[in-house]
């Protein structure tokens, strides 16, 4: 048996058969996310980074221009759900970063 | 390392891949999926098909380790061979698989570096492999710039 067969090859071939199902599902899920909590994963530590880097540059000064940046970056399949949960964590990451202001004493 | 791998079928892009794990609980369908995160990074990941779904956070423990993870390895270096400008990140789920994925980097390092480059991440600081190390994730690419 040759080490790499196409799913198109396989699908024609009833030697496969017994792999017809998985392969099936994985086309039809081929733009899907089947990995959720790595792709979390991922993003929230972009996130991390971006709101460090924000607030070493001071690019953005309210929640709202730190959203708009954030979001700016993440790529148009991600659904909706996880748009929610990302946007929670970059909003938490954004009010939890430490202050910039410096308080002196008068 | 990818010598030992099971055969698999891929897909056109070769963004997917499948394949059957043979061991002592019988046959068991692995998945490996190659998911776009944003710009030229791409997540592994892995699990078992079972019941017309991804089974992802189970050890199988089918007693062929070794060759699940060489075919994993044969199928990340076909996707990076396909795409030299895409950078694979691996992020293990949880600290058993963090432990397997930092063992086989060190064991097989002298077999990986010279197909690939290595970054070692340990929260968010990423620094070139070093097998003396222990890391949270992993990112491969044939280009050491990207």
């Amino acid at each position: 048996m040759k080490k790499v067969t196409t799913f198109e090859e396989a699908l024609q071939n009833p030697a496969h058969q017994d792999m017809w199902e998985v392969v099936r599902f994985l086309e039809k899920h081929e733009d899907d996310i089947l990995f959720p909590e790595k792709f979390l994963a991922s993003h929230k530590d972009a996130i991390l980074q971006k709101t460090k880097h924000m607030q070493n540059q001071a690019t953005a000064s309210s929640l709202k221009d730190a959203l708009l940046e954030i979001l700016n970056d993440f790529p148009g399949h991600v659904p909706a759900e996880m748009l929610i949960e990302l946007t929670r964590f970059a909003i938490e990451q954004w009010e939890a970063r430490p202050s910039t202001v410096v308080i002196e004493k008068i | 390392m990818v010598e030992n791998a099971y055969p698999y079928l891929a897909s056109g892009k070769m963004t997917q891949a499948t394949f059957q794990s043979l061991g002592p609980k019988g046959i068991i369908i692995k998945v490996i999926r190659f998911e776009y995160v944003k710009e030229n990074r791409w997540n592994l990941g892995f699990g078992d098909f079972k019941r017309g779904q991804i089974e992802t956070n189970k050890m199988t423990n089918n007693g062929d380790m070794a060759k699940v993870l060489a075919t994993v390895a044969a199928a990340t270096s076909a996707f990076l061979e396909e795409y030299p400008d895409r950078i694979v990140e691996i992020r293990p789920v949880d600290e058993k698989r963090k432990m397997l994925f930092n063992l086989v980097f060190s064991r097989r390092w002298e077999q990986i570096k010279e197909k690939a480059f290595v970054f070692g991440l340990k929260g968010n600081q990423r620094e070139i492999y070093s097998p003396y190390q222990f890391y949270d994730s992993f990112e491969i690419a044939t280009t050491f710039d990207l």
